[in-house]
């Protein structure tokens, strides 16, 4: 078989892997191979067509050359699993493997993106994978440049999203052939990350690396997904598979785990029979399917929403979305549904930061509190992010989107007709107060509208005027923009909107923008990231990797010249101490003196870019230029000097 | 939106001068009023206390850090009390700080 047979078929049962990822993986795969490998990868047949080179003896050719090396049996089994990139600043302890990527597979599927920094190799795979809905890989030396990429793995293992990394190393020590090496190489690769990845595996055949390839794609895709790394020895890389081919395994997808029917359905009872239930959703919808799943529970409850925002999980033009009413709902609501919560006593009280700490319960005493989601399924103990415990009257284990419809059916069952009027005048009420809430809202962003610098409300509604009718993806948390995407916009498609970087590790936003639109790219929508000036300023080079990959996206700077939220912390610790309040909150917080000019930045590495802009009434014509930019499909920046908030 | 604009400009005027009120005696106060007048003269102060920081340059707010305060319906007295004693996060202001 030639090696362009082969890869098609390899290719071509490479689907399976995308069902993991995609609604809730009910599928099994295609090969209908139970218990053996899908393909016996086999460059290693084309190797052994290939005739020896002329001219050179036996002892020549083995000593110049390598026939049928291992990365290229690692490249087949990444085009099994379907990953259609890796994102890697080059490395020699990886060189095997890059060489096999762009020449062996053509440099595509996948296809090596050229990273400037780990950190930001990760990142973009963390937000790549939130739109595509499968991993990308990260290529990276085991020991540098992991640990330059452990930034972006804490914040893709909190945000529960699968990244595949790929760690070069020396493990055998008599390959270190200098000082570089010896720096290079580590006994235990993973060993720095291990606290904040799902799995890590060190093969030491290839067979054994085929094996843990497989089995870590499996992992990192099953819910709570999050990264793994696994580490691709130098000598397993470089050395010749031999006569013995190894086989990929097959890839058998994890369907995730359901709730337990009769807990769903005691969920079901508690809910019906509440005055006032209330919807609390953070992490619930991995796949568009569940944005619908989620709006028919909360229709046929007649409850509210209140989305944590962990992903898109609820259209907000849909009167049951009520993010802007948060307390008081919680303080009315006698049944409280959690749905995949990062932080459920987080969002049922408040602890104020005050000399003396002080905790505000924002719920009823009497409150009935359920959770359903897979956080309880899978923690580690040393990293804090799975937040304070909560005492619940039920919780339930199992994925929430795959679990919400044999919720949904639980609650139409017992939903009487004799509670059908109650509904009705809830409805009734909570369409009044969304509109209201929507009123305020918009008359909220009213406020300092012609304000230089220029309000975060007013950036956020000049945006949306450009982009509203097109096909749009946005790609960045707005926590700093007081979430006015989400309470002035239309949100109603699952790719809308991705969550942020789960564990507030700055850095995150650029990449995962670049990462993300990269995803995007393919089903030609526009892509746009609110870019905060002091993010940006950790990896700025992944401007680079956009223009120079023509990764079409749209970032418009919130530039407010500082790292805001600390210059509020010193403010606060200032003011605590009755002492200096004049300026000294900006010492060590403000990225001024000189202002950072983002244009010229951008400009630098082949991004399209206007500004710094201050003036509110510019905004718009920037905004179109930029657009037409990234519609030709290049990358654009505009940088706006903004309110801090 | 301009006559909201000038609304937004008498608030910020008023804010300030409930500051300026407040600040009345001290050497800072002194300084600033001093070194201009107007809105600017407004503004800086507004800035020097940080409060900028928590409810935007015009008092216009922001979801997590502090609410809208510009324009406000409090009282003179109302106002200074909260500045003082602050309720739920915001920072309270000791006389040292702003007297
Ligand atoms: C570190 C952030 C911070 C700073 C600095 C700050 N505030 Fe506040 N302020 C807040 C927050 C937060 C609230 C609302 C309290 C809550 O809801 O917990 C508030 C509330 C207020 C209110 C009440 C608004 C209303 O209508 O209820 C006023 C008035 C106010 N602040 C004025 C000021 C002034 C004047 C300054 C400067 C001298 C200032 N604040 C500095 C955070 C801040």
């Amino acid at each position: 078989m030639n090696r362009r047979k082969f890869l098609k078929g390899v290719v071509a049962s490479a689907p399976v892997a995308a069902a993991t990822l995609a609604a809730g993986a009910q599928s099994s795969d295609s090969a209908g191979n139970q218990s053996g490998a899908v393909a016996a990868p086999s460059g290693h047949a084309e190797a052994m067509e290939r005739a020896a080179p002329e001219g050179y003896t036996q002892e020549q050719i083995r000593r110049y050359f390598i026939e049928h090396p291992g990365s290229d049996v690692m490249v087949d089994a990444l085009k099994y699993l379907d990953i259609d990139y890796v994102a890697s600043n080059p490395g020699s302890t990886f060189r095997g493997l890059q060489e096999s990527i762009v020449t062996y597979g053509g440099n595509y599927q996948p296809e090596f993106l050229t990273c400037l920094h780990e950190e930001s190799s990760v990142a973009m795979a963390h937000g790549y994978a939130k739109i595509a809905g499968k991993p990308m890989a990260v290529a990276c030396h085991g020991t540098v440049g992991l640990q330059h990429a452990s930034m972006a793995l804490y914040n893709a293992w909190c945000d529960r999203v699968p990244v595949v990394v790929l760690a070069g190393n020396h493990l055998d020590a008599t390959h270190r052939a200098h000082q570089v090496t010896w720096a290079h190489s580590v006994q235990d690769t993973a060993l720095i990350v291990r606290d904040f990845i799902k799995w890590d595996d060190t093969p030491v055949s290839l067979q054994h690396f085929l094996e843990s390839l497989v089995r870590s794609y499996k992992i990192a895709t099953t819910p709570p997904m999050g990264p793994v790394v696994l580490t691709a020895d130098a000598q397993l890389q470089e050395s010749s598979v031999g006569q013995h081919s190894p086989a990929i395994p097959r890839l058998s997808p994890t369907v995730p785990p359901l709730g337990d029917a009769a807990a769903l359905d005691e969920a079901a009872r508690l809910l019906v029979e509440a005055k006032h239930p209330l919807i609390l959703a953070d992490r619930v919808a991995r796949t568009p399917v569940g944005v619908a799943r989620l709006v028919a529970l909360a229709e046929a409850l007649q409850a509210p929403v209140i989305d944590r925002l962990g992903r898109m999980n609820f259209p907000n033009d849909h009167y049951l979305f009520q993010l802007s009413r948060r307390r008081e709902l919680i303080a009315q609501a006698d049944v409280i549904l959690g749905l995949e919560m990062t932080d459920m006593w987080g969002s049922m009280h408040r602890l104020l930061d005050l000399a003396q700490q002080e905790q505000q319960n924002l719920a009823r005493p009497d409150v009935k509190l359920i959770t359903l989601g897979v956080g309880d399924l899978y923690l580690k103990s040393n990293y804090q992010n799975f937040s304070r415990y909560t005492p619940v009257d039920m919780s339930i284990a199992g994925d929430a989107e795959a679990s919400l419809p044999l919720l949904t059916e639980a609650v139409t069952r017992r939903s009487s007709t004799a509670r059908a009027s109650r509904r009705t005048e809830r409805a009734e009420a909570l369409r009044r107060a969304y509109r209201q809430m929507r009123d305020r809202d918009a008359r909220a962003a009213k406020y300092a509208w012609n304000a230089s610098p220029v309000t975060t409300a007013r950036l956020c509604m000049e945006l949306w005027q450009q982009i509203r009718g097109r096909d749009w993806s946005l790609l960045s948390d707005p926590i700093f923009q007081s979430y006015w995407p989400q309470r002035l916009w239309t949100f109603d498609k699952h790719h809308q909107y991705i969550g942020g970087s789960g564990g507030y590790g700055v850095g995150y936003g650029a990449p995962a923008a670049v990462g993300a639109a990269l995803a995007n790219r393919e089903h030609g929508r526009l892509s746009v990231n609110i870019q905060a000036d002091g993010d940006l300023m950790y990896a700025p080079g992944v401007l680079w990797t956009a223009a120079h990959h023509r990764i079409p996206l749209l970032s418009i700077m919130h530039n407010n010249r500082a790292y805001h939220q600390e210059t509020m912390h010193l403010q606060r610790m200032a003011l605590r101490r009755r002492r200096g309040v004049d300026g000294n909150a900006n010492t060590g917080t403000t990225i001024d003196r000189p202002a950072i000019d983002f244009a010229q930045l951008a400009k630098s590495m082949g991004v399209w870019s206007a500004g710094p802009i201050s003036d509110p009434a510019q905004l718009a014509p920037a905004i179109q230029q930029a657009i037409r930019v990234v519609d030709s499909g290049e990358p654009a920046l505009i940088d706006v000097v903004c309110q801090p908030r | 939106m301009q006559e909201f604009v000038r609304d937004i400009g008498r608030w910020t005027h008023r804010i300030a001068a409930l500051l300026l009120g407040m600040l009345a005696g001290t050497g800072v106060a002194i300084e600033s009023a001093s070194a201009v007048d107007g809105e600017q003269n407004d503004a800086r102060a507004f800035v020097t206390y940080g409060c900028h920081q928590c409810h935007g340059y015009m008092g216009q707010g922001g979801l997590l850090s502090g609410p809208r305060i510009v324009p406000s319906e409090l009282s003179f007295e109302a106002f200074a009390d909260i500045v003082r004693h602050p309720y739920g996060v915001m920072p309270a202001y000791a006389p040292d700080v702003l007297d």
